[in-house]
């Protein structure tokens, strides 16, 4: 009988539990703690990153050992994906090419002073490992990445999968000042909110999410970028593209890629591809765009950090 | 001191878990030690602690529904015996029930897998509960091959403790 005396606070602490979980739940639910979740994997990361910094040459060796052993797993679908990439990388750089030469035939200085920005700035690509995703994998609502304010990281920077050509490529690989880096990388998301190691990632399926892209589109006489519209999450697991009038054209299964980086022109990057376009009303198109990335396989993704060129921050220094 | 050191342990855990997320997966090392801090410290305060880190670490990294923070302490209230009264290991004195004694914190520590598992899925979705089993068959052996084995070592460390007497009986039980 004594024993069962003793029993009640203990029940009543699982009972507290089982209360508060479901508060926890609905509260997640709800959306109050999005907030909460960079500040508690903030809490989390000395303790991670001493764990790593002790363990460094076996985290990279079960790197490699997953890499190794989920190519050995899923090798016919990685080499499918890797081939959609490589596909759609070449997509983007003949497109760029060909638009380069219309462009030089039309006026070589009218391109020199097309976007006086492009030369101040560089884009990097900085590596990142996913922490944690929330939603389900058909819905996903938010990600930690595991690099914050202490790695450079800004709000609105666009998150792109890791299994992507690298982009900061410099001199050595043949690319000059003035070039557009080409990139088949998918876009994930954007920086939604910095912490000091972690950072919040708002997917492109989002609510809020806007982003300035291109239609690209694969006809006989090659591949040719199209209208440029406003792509917009709509909560669901697809985006829609506003902005694009009836005049222009749009199919169904072409690419859309990056008009630009936060009003910097960049990297072409891959954002999804056209699956429904219906004719509105309005005198413009009703398009919906399937995200080019697999939520399954966001292990590891990049951030793509736009900064002024090295140069230019000297000379600004220097004139100060 | 007792309470500190399970916090440490705990925070530990949730850390090593994040840091090695490509090797280790989610739940493997977290669950048996919060189940392990639940029975060793058999008191209220080792049940809140052991399930405020499990809720820490499913706001953390959510899934569908907090289950394991939910169901583990009621199950580990029925289970375990009050601090107060020392675990029973004699032998002839055991009923078939009592017998299973050792086999609790194992037994809690495969339910709070299944759980994590089944948390893992998207349960408003019909075809996901058709699909379980299978989901079970195929994750349930890689947690159970990291878990199972630090159950086990810290059954056996309780059973030492107890042994060595530095697992003491408090009057008290909160």
């Amino acid at each position: 009988m004594r024993v069962d005396c003793n029993r009640h606070p203990m029940w009543f602490a699982a009972l507290g539990m089982f209360v508060l979980s479901l508060l926890v739940a609905v509260a997640d639910r709800t959306g109050y703690l999005s907030g909460m979740r960079p500040m508690l994997h903030d809490a989390f990361s000395p303790g991670r990153l001493v764990v790593l910094a002790m363990t460094p040459e076996p985290a990279q060796s079960a790197a490699v050992a997953s890499a190794t052993s989920s190519a050995s797993a899923g090798s016919g679908d990685h080499m499918a994906a890797r081939q959609l990439q490589l596909l759609r990388q070449l997509m983007i750089e003949n497109a760029r090419l060909r638009q380069d030469l219309k462009r030089s035939r039309a006026s070589d200085s009218m391109a020199n002073i097309e976007d006086p920005v492009e030369p101040f700035s560089v884009h990097a690509l900085i590596p990142a490992n996913v922490l944690s995703s929330s939603g389900m994998p058909d819905s996903l609502r938010d990600l930690i990445v595991s690099v914050g304010k202490s790695n450079g990281i800004t709000r609105s920077e666009l998150v792109v999968d890791g299994s992507g050509a690298v982009i900061d490529a410099g001199t050595d690989a043949g690319v000059a000042a003035g070039d557009r880096v080409l990139c088949g990388s998918s876009v994930i998301g954007r920086i939604e909110k910095t912490g000091r190691w972690v950072s919040l990632v708002q997917p492109v399926t989002s609510a809020g999410f806007r982003a300035q892209v291109q239609l690209l589109r694969a006809s006989e006489d090659g591949l040719h970028f199209g209208a440029i519209g406003m792509l917009e999450g709509t909560g669901a697991t697809e985006c829609r593209l506003l902005g694009i009038a009836y005049t222009d054209a749009v199919t169904v299964g072409d690419s859309v890629v990056s008009a630009d980086i936060n009003g910097v022109r960049g990297p072409r990057l891959f954002f999804g591809t056209v699956t429904s376009a219906e004719f509105l009303a309005g005198g413009q198109w009703d398009v919906r765009i399937q995200p080019g990335f697999t939520v399954s396989e966001l292990d590891h993704v990049g951030i793509v950090h736009t900064s002024v060129q090295p140069q230019v921050r000297e000379m600004a220094s220097a004139a100060r | 001191m007792t309470h500190l050191i399970a916090s440490v342990i705990l925070w530990l855990s949730i850390t090593i878990e994040l840091a090695w997320s490509g090797t280790i997966p989610q739940g493997a090392l977290l669950l048996p030690i919060a189940c392990g801090i639940m029975f060793w410290m058999r008191s209220v305060t080792g049940l809140l602690l052991a399930a405020t880190a499990l809720l820490v670490d499913w706001i953390a990294r959510p899934g569908f529904l907090p289950l394991c923070p939910m169901v583990l302490p009621v199950l580990a209230a029925s289970l375990i015996r009050p601090s107060s009264t020392p675990d029973d290991y004699n032998a002839r004195r055991r009923s078939t029930l009592k017998m299973l004694t050792p086999l609790h914190l194992p037994l809690l520590t495969l339910v709070a897998i299944m759980l994590h598992l089944i948390s893992q899925r998207n349960l408003s979705d019909p075809s996901t509960l058709h699909e379980l089993p299978s989901v079970l068959a195929t994750s349930l052996p890689t947690l159970l091959m990291i878990s199972l084995p630090v159950s086990a070592a810290i059954a056996m460390l309780m059973r030492l403790a107890d042994e060595l007497g530095l697992r003491r009986t408090s009057r008290h039980w909160i």
